[in-house]
């Protein structure tokens, strides 16, 4: 019954990902997944602020605190005792959604609490997480706002995959940095986990092994370039996939005296090494006073709107608007490479 | 996707192959910045021997495109594998300058510049004389009207876009540096200058001052304050 971290939870692995992500469920667009790799980088704030902005802007605006296991969303939104939980729901002690949904203060702005719940709650199975989502999308809102723990665990990953999106927040510190890329990288590896069937992931697994004499691969690059060279038709999947992958990515913390570049630069490592599409949504710049408005439990906007940190979280909220509707990858850029992969179909 | 060690040049430094020498040396830059043993963007995705690898790809890379020479030659071997095109290819040929803004030879030139348009870039890049010019430590007013006059760029087109009045241009262009205004305000004007001919402002601004304090030292006192600063603070 109980279930360990990581490892030991036994899944079931998803062999037919292409139909999670069909038209069906395309309507999931509007489900933002917010995490990255470190503890502290300030997604929770970010959340709650990017929701409020939202909701002031007039759309429909629902946060999720899917930190799962250490959920704290609450505080910062000024909801002290949320009554039903997200456990509620995933425990069917509720049959709908809805049910667990609180009110905050902020009209406009709707909240589900992960808090209160049992030990269990941290490590979802894969079918908890898509029942969940698709009740997430049936839900009347413009924007649904997942906040996400730290780490890099499945529950982390799944949600990251079966959204499609989803913003990374980091720091400039090399300590976050290095989370982030460990947090694209295991989507990445999961991705290829997922496109593949059981055995055909065995195999690339023993071939990696067997080019790198003996050592397993340590990238998930590897593996795919491994891949696509074995099996040319399932690494354009893999690729096309990763392709469809809309990221988005925000520097939060940034002191006056770092490199404004660092945010755009490792979208271009993503996309230059990892195939992976990350959109950089801006700087958040540092200010003491985040820290003490948690303290005191008030609205950090609220009480300093003239500071430049409220003025980029105001801008970070513009440029999400802008970009969420950029016409998926696939469109613009692969035309070209889709139809050389697709070419044996038509002979 | 293509791995960067299956790059061509080209690809490893985000360039178009028409690139000027100013994009090759500004993507050169920009690729340290992210490659660079203490760049934190790229903190931990590269192992130690990764990243000496793609900076010795990058070196040769840019030591190879930076040089006209060496630049055709590698051109010629990526047409001759077909992964390029020859229409595509940087031309440095033209030698002589090639007059931006030439009323006389094709009436329907634009009465104003546009400043953002690559071509324009690239065409001040490749001026010869732009680049000499360029190349020296200081600048002087009369290095700057060589430049305009050579991109065939009038004062008035330029003052139209920097709002700053024509006198005052003159006077920078004339080196007359009584008639010009603080450092601070010179150095703005300088750099609006060498934007609307494309050149580095910055440089340009570092420069022009450095040879105006260095003969006058009092030169960049703030002059007579009534024209030119009121003006533009508007």
């Amino acid at each position: 019954m109980f279930k360990s971290n990581e490892g030991k939870c036994v899944e079931k692995p998803e062999t037919v990902p292409i139909r999670i992500m069909s038209n069906e469920d395309s309507h999931i667009n509007n489900i933002w997944p917010i995490g990255g790799g470190k503890g502290g980088s300030g997604k929770t704030f970010l959340t709650g602020s990017l929701g409020l902005l939202l909701a002031r802007q007039g759309l429909n605006t629902l946060l999720i605190d899917a930190d799962l296991g250490s959920a704290n969303l609450h505080t910062i939104i000024g909801v002290d005792h949320p009554g039903r939980t997200l456990s509620d729901f995933v425990h069917r002690r509720v049959d709908r959604l809805e049910d667990v949904v609180t009110k905050t203060p902020v009209p406009g702005l709707s909240f589900i609490s992960g808090a209160g719940d049992n030990l269990d709650m941290a490590n979802l199975i894969h079918s908890q997480k898509m029942r969940l989502l698709r009740a997430i999308s049936r839900l009347p809102y413009e924007h649904v706002l997942l906040d996400l723990g730290a780490g890099t665990s499945f529950n982390t990953i799944d949600f990251f995959l079966i959204a499609g999106t989803g913003i990374f927040v980091t720091t400039p510190e090399p300590t976050s940095i290095e989370n982030v890329y460990r947090l694209i990288r295991s989507v990445y590896f999961r991705k290829i986990r997922q496109v593949l069937r059981d055995a055909s992931f065995r195999e690339l697994l023993q071939e990696a092994a067997l080019r790198s004499n003996g050592s397993t691969a340590k990238n998930p690059e590897d593996l795919f370039r491994i891949l696509k060279a074995c099996d040319p038709v399932q690494g354009g999947r893999v690729e096309e996939s990763l392709r469809a992958f809309r990221f988005k990515l925000v520097l939060n913390q940034l002191r006056k005296q770092d490199n404004p570049q660092i945010g755009n630069l490792i979208c271009r490592i993503c996309e230059k090494h990892l195939g992976i599409r990350v959109c950089f949504l801006g700087n958040i710049l540092h200010d003491d006073r985040v820290h003490d408005s948690v303290c005191r439990r008030v609205n950090f906007l609220d009480k300093y709107p003239y500071t430049q940190t409220a003025t980029d979280l105001r801008e970070f909220c513009n440029r999400f608007l802008a970009h969420r509707q950029e016409p998926l990858p696939l469109e613009t850029s692969l035309g070209k490479r889709e139809d050389t992969t697709r070419m044996p179909a038509h002979f | 996707m293509k791995y960067f060690e299956e790059q061509n040049y080209y690809e490893m430094l985000d360039l178009a192959p028409s690139a000027s020498s100013f994009d090759i040396r500004h993507a050169y830059r920009t690729a340290l910045q992210i490659y660079g043993d203490d760049s934190p963007a790229s903190y931990s995705f590269f192992s130690a021997d990764e990243r000496a690898g793609i900076l010795a790809g990058l070196e040769k890379a840019f030591l190879t495109l930076i040089n006209d020479e060496s630049r055709t030659e590698y051109d010629r071997s990526l047409i001759a594998a077909g992964l390029m095109q020859g229409s595509e290819q940087h031309r440095s040929r033209p030698k002589k300058p090639i007059p931006l803004f030439d009323l006389e030879e094709n009436g329907n030139a634009p009465a104003i510049l546009f400043p953002h348009t690559e071509k324009t870039i690239r065409l001040t890049d490749e001026h010869h004389a732009v680049r000499d010019i360029m190349s020296k430590e200081t600048l002087t007013g009369r290095d700057l009207k060589r430049i305009r006059t050579e991109l065939g760029i009038t004062l008035e087109q330029i003052a139209e876009i920097v709002k700053v009045r024509r006198g005052l241009l003159a006077a920078i262009e004339e080196d007359r540096h009584e008639e010009l205004p603080s450092a601070l305000h010179l150095k703005s004007f300088l750099k609006a200058y060498a934007e609307c001919l494309r050149l580095d402002a910055g440089e340009v601004a570092a420069r022009y001052l450095k040879a105006a304090t260095g003969r006058t030292p009092d030169g960049t006192r703030a002059g007579s304050a009534d024209d030119g600063i009121t003006e533009t603070k508007k």
